[in-house]
């Protein structure tokens, strides 16, 4: 669990109507990726961090935020 | 020119907890093994909960060897044969277990190197020998190796 990192991914699925399983395809990881990104117990490379903010026409700020 | 496949994630997945699956039956086989080298009574009821072990973990053991192998048209060279894998968490979960498990042979291997022959350690492992110890070693790697795949890979997460 990385205690400094947060991130916006959920709100973001939530807001776009998509499911894990859904994101997860679209960038080309597994849906074990996104859950364990989502729910901070695994801190992602900095490629899957661009193509999550990608996906959803945002900057990696609004996604992953320093807490 | 090489041929280039295009792997899915799930698949990785999937193929990395058939290893870890493989290496828990591993673990079961060998401590079987080992169970049954020091029960001296052959006709006793655990006698034959231990072959049965034995036996059956042997079976599950090569039913998932040759699970695995379908994985190989399907997953990349590198994947199947070094556990390096394209997905991420995948690839996180693979190399933690093979750390803890190369941590756990070089530590108990340097112990047995040194130690596994003197005179205190043989009479204290009594009524097992040095290669049994060396067995208890493999198992314990084995079922780290498992445990920790199917852990970090079984574990649900709060959001869907």
């Amino acid at each position: 669990m990385n205690e400094d990192l947060d991130n916006h991914i959920h709100k973001l699925r939530l807001q776009h109507k998509i499911s894990q399983q859904e994101l997860a395809d679209a960038i080309g990881v597994s849906r074990k990726t996104i859950s364990t990104v989502e729910t901070g117990r695994f801190t992602p490379s900095v490629v899957i961090a661009l193509k999550i903010a990608a996906h959803f026409s945002v900057s990696v700020e609004q996604v992953f935020t320093l807490r | 020119m090489a041929k280039s496949i295009s792997v899915l994630p799930e698949q990785e997945q999937q193929f990395l907890t058939i290893t870890g699956k493989a290496s828990i039956a591993l673990a079961f086989f060998l401590l079987a093994e080992l169970l049954s080298t020091v029960i001296s009574k052959t006709d006793s009821v655990i006698y034959l909960l231990v072959d049965l072990t034995l036996f059956a973990s042997f079976i599950y053991f090569l039913v998932l060897g040759t699970k695995s192998m379908k994985f190989a048209k399907h997953i990349s060279k590198l994947g199947f044969w070094t556990y390096k894998f394209n997905d991420e968490y995948v690839d996180y979960v693979s190399s933690l277990s093979l750390r803890a498990t190369c941590h756990i042979m070089v530590i108990g291997g340097a112990f047995l190197a040194y130690s596994g022959d003197s005179k205190w350690f043989v009479e204290l492992i009594a009524p097992f020998n040095p290669t049994d110890a060396l067995q208890t070693l493999l198992c314990l790697a084995a079922a780290t190796h498992g445990a920790l795949i199917l852990w970090k890979l079984g574990k649900e997460e709060l959001y869907e």
